[in-house]
């Protein structure tokens, strides 16, 4: 409790900060900012393998405040982990400024210098992605400066250079990077008139990592050269990134000395009442981080793009992609499409119809020699021909959803899934492949202007592991304000009576203006978390939580 | 856009700046160096592992790499624990596990496997280390400055298994932290299952007849040992004398005792020294 008093205080000096500025009659600038915590008292529970840390009280907490005056602006957050919740990884431990920068932009926004902590992506992130998502506790910013110059109104070019941050220090290793684009359409008065859109960029990032080990000899400047196109028109969208990688022998690739690949392409078709997204990637040998001992999500340099929907459905969403850089040959496509209303199918509002598709495959591997296995540590690892695709699946997932309004008040979606999970690639286990049928029915129910319910039943059927679920979920939202949620996902089926547990989750929050506030109750199992195609593995556990979020 | 060309051009020089490693790329041994002078500096390698670990005989062969890299300068101590160390039947019924390595396993917070500590060093803010980063701390221990010398002798009794050792310490450069003695027994050689997942270093998904060496076996002294001394002054010389009762369970022949000095206030090991019962 003492921390939570902690916090509010903080929160409440900030808010009275915000108002003074606001109030002075000088021009000071702007201050904003917004404040999170997320604290969690753990409690006991082995028969779902949730056990009380020896820290009973875990907590995360974040605070920031961003400044700008003119063209100058700063920004800082400070962090608290005492310790953090339970799957979040222990070093994160400890308390203090997190994240700070200072930033210059000229008066016409063409040049743009960055000093100090730095989120940024070149293109679709093949070569580079810096950023900070709460829910997996990943924070791979670099630290050190960058500069952007934009150049007539046709070609934007970027450069940085620093470390990477690394919890509370940084990896002490160098990273350099370059990104150029050219939206080719300006260079001529005709092509810029035109319904037509096309830029080509590329970029280059390379890393230094001394090397120490007295067993390999390690190339020390590691880089990725990545280059791309825009192609856009008010009915369609073409993304394309090719990308190769220098010798980058690795804890995650086994230290082999095969150079690495990534291309994506994605496509999007849009109409009046339909829109269809299709994409398709390959990635070879292309995991790459700041550490080439470091695994996961620790020391990320690039990112792959995800090519699964978020799934955010009760029972469905416990099977989540983790994208495989260090191989994977991977293909989706989405339609969208409405039926007009007043036809057969469409009723009174018309109703709303979502497919989704993706597959995930291995790539091929061949030996590079007679005697030595594929994945050798201390050689050139395999051969592989680009579009040849291995028969190993590593995830399937179809998505049928329909979205219908059935009355003013009341609204209704079903969605029914098929998933292939293969949990020996996906979560490192040795559970084997499991094949999930999953229907989900979802209602919402208007009862005036400012109270309603929401009803969540869903069904999961597997002949696999822990076998069969059923989940539900209630959430009354009252005058706006007030939302109380019960939810419940149960495993019925587990083929062991005693595994046959309850996962109860219940929740109050209450909601004024930009400020959250809610307390829950309740059990969650062990699983992965992904977002992206990101993950991390969270434990089970069991406990009584505070959230408190609000922004200003 | 000549402009832009000779940036895109600046690039793709750029790529060119990457370098190449061409094979063999593993160093040869050029150590030739197999004398074991007792007055350099040794590093421990403390292995978490567990016979049902099946990335465990690949962190093993690193280390085994390691000590032939480095003839006589590396003590590796192969503490089977967690949950990678459970009994299963009907192949996995040894225990290795002990009270000992039960203690270290919890004290420094040991959840993934295998994962290990060299000289119980810290490697940005961690002292358990990944097998693949042990090399490179290897190396950088072996140059430290020797700060205290160990030597041993033993005394082995064949008819009742017990055995009497003398440890000398001397110090060699003045230390102001307390020094704390650690005495163990490993044991090599034992023939049992292991889980493995790797073609290269045995059969999958069990290796049946995998030689299990530097099997934590117990300690001599308290876990955390003896104080040598509190404020060391340069040519101190301490002796403890131990006596110790082999189990009946354990080849005698195959029985090491290693005995290592650390720093109590940071943990880090000043020197390790290892060598056979009898």
């Amino acid at each position: 409790m003492i921390k939570i008093k902690y916090y509010l205080i903080i929160l409440i000096t900030l808010i009275s900060v915000k108002i003074s500025f606001g109030q002075n009659e000088h021009n000071w600038g702007q201050i904003n900012g917004d404040f999170q915590l997320d604290a969690m008292y753990f409690l006991n529970d082995s028969s779902i393998n949730a056990y009380q840390p020896k820290e009973k009280f875990g907590n995360n907490a974040y605070l920031s405040i961003f400044y700008s005056n003119k063209n100058i602006s700063a920004g800082l957050r400070f962090e608290s982990y005492l310790p953090a919740l339970v799957g979040y990884d222990p070093q994160t431990k400890g308390i203090g400024i997190a994240h700070r920068y200072i930033a210059y932009q000229s008066n016409n926004n063409n040049l743009k210098i960055k000093a100090g902590h730095i989120y940024d992506q070149f293109g679709l992130g093949l070569a580079l992605r810096t950023y900070e998502d709460r829910s997996l506790g990943i924070d791979n910013a670099i630290d050190g400066i960058e500069i952007s110059y934009q150049m007539k109104d046709y070609f934007i070019i970027k450069g940085l250079i620093g470390t990477q941050k690394f919890f509370w220090g940084n990896t002490g290793n160098y990273i350099r990077g370059v990104d150029g684009e050219i939206n080719v359409n300006k260079l001529n008065e005709k092509w810029a008139e035109g319904r037509w859109n096309f830029s080509l960029g590329t970029s280059f990032v390379s890393k230094y990592e001394e090397d120490k080990d007295p067993l390999y000899k390690l190339p020390e400047n590691i880089g990725i050269w990545a280059i791309r196109y825009q192609l856009s028109s008010p009915f369609m969208l073409w993304n394309t990134e090719i990308a190769f990688k220098s010798q980058d022998p690795s804890k995650v690739n086994n230290y082999i000395y095969r150079k690495g690949n990534g291309a994506h392409t994605d496509i999007t078709f849009f109409g009046n009442n339909w829109g269809i997204y299709l994409a398709a990637h390959r990635m070879d040998n292309f995991d790459f981080r700041m550490l080439r001992n470091e695994s996961g999500i620790r020391s990320i340099i690039n990112y792959i793009p995800a090519l699964t929907q978020p799934q955010n459905y009760i029972l469905v969403k416990n099977y989540p992609y983790a994208s495989q850089a260090i191989g994977e040959w991977a293909f989706s496509g989405q339609g969208n499409f409405t039926i007009p209303k007043n036809t057969t199918f469409g009723g009174n509002y018309g109703t709303q119809i979502q497919i989704n598709y993706s597959r995930m495959h291995n790539i091929d591997h061949k030996q590079i020699n007679d005697t030595t296995p594929v994945m050798a540590s201390g050689t050139d690892g395999y051969n592989s021909e680009f579009f040849k695709i291995d028969k190993t699946v590593f995830f399937e997932s179809a998505d049928f959803i329909i979205d219908k309004r059935m009355s003013k008040n009341l609204k209704l979606n079903f969605l029914y899934n098929y998933t292939v999970y293969n949990s020996d690639v996906i979560e490192g286990h040795s559970d084997g492949t499991f094949y999930i049928h999953c229907g989900v029915l979802d209602l919402n129910y208007k009862l005036n202007k400012k109270n309603s319910i929401k009803v969540q039943l869903a069904h999961e059927y597997k002949e696999q592991h822990d076998k069969n679920w059923l989940g539900g979920l209630v959430e009354f939202a009252i005058s706006s304000k007030w939302f109380i949620s019960l939810q419940d996902e149960y495993n019925y089926g587990n083929p062991n009576k005693d595994d046959r547990q309850h996962f109860y989750l219940t929740g109050i929050s209450y909601v004024q203006n930009a400020t959250r506030i809610s307390v829950s109750y309740g059990k969650v199992k062990e699983g992965i978390t992904c977002v992206g195609g990101v993950c991390k593995w969270t434990p089970a556990y069991f406990g009584i939580g505070i959230n408190i979020s609000t922004t200003f | 856009m000549k402009k832009i060309l000779g940036l895109i051009f600046l690039v793709i020089i750029a790529l060119y700046g990457c370098d190449k490693v061409e094979p063999p790329y593993t160093q040869q041994n050029t150590n030739t160096d197999t004398t074991i002078n007792n007055k350099v500096k040794r590093v421990l390698i403390e292995e978490f592992t567990g016979h049902l670990c099946p990335n465990c005989p690949e962190a093993s062969h690193i280390a085994e790499n390691l000590q032939q890299l480095y003839p006589g300068k590396i003590t590796i101590i192969a503490i089977h624990s967690g949950n990678f160390a459970n009994l299963v039947s009907p192949n996995y019924m040894t225990d290795f596990r002990t009270e000992e390595g039960n203690i270290l396993n919890t004290s420094f917070g040991v959840s993934t496997y295998p994962s290990g500590m060299v000289d119980r060093v810290q490697l940005l803010g961690s002292q358990l280390i990944s097998p693949n980063e042990w090399g490179s701390i290897v190396n950088d221990r072996l140059s430290e400055q020797l700060i205290v010398n160990i030597s041993i002798t033993t005394q082995y009794n064949e008819l009742n298994r017990n055995f009497n050792c003398t440890i000398n310490t001397d110090i060699l450069s003045p230390f102001d932290s307390p020094l704390m003695l650690v005495a163990l027994l490993t044991e090599d050689s034992i023939i049992d299952y292991q889980k493995n997942n790797n073609p290269l270093y045995g059969t999958t998904p069990d290796i049946p007849h995998y030689v299990h060496n530097h099997v934590l076996r117990g300690s001599i002294t308290n876990i955390w040992g003896d104080t040598i001394c509190t404020n060391c002054i340069t040519n101190d010389s301490y002796v403890k004398t131990y006596n110790y009762t082999l189990s009946n369970e354990w080849n005698e022949d195959n029985v090491n005792i290693v005995v290592y000095c650390y720093d109590a206030e940071t943990q880090e090991i000043k020197q390790v020294i290892e060598q056979r019962i009898r």
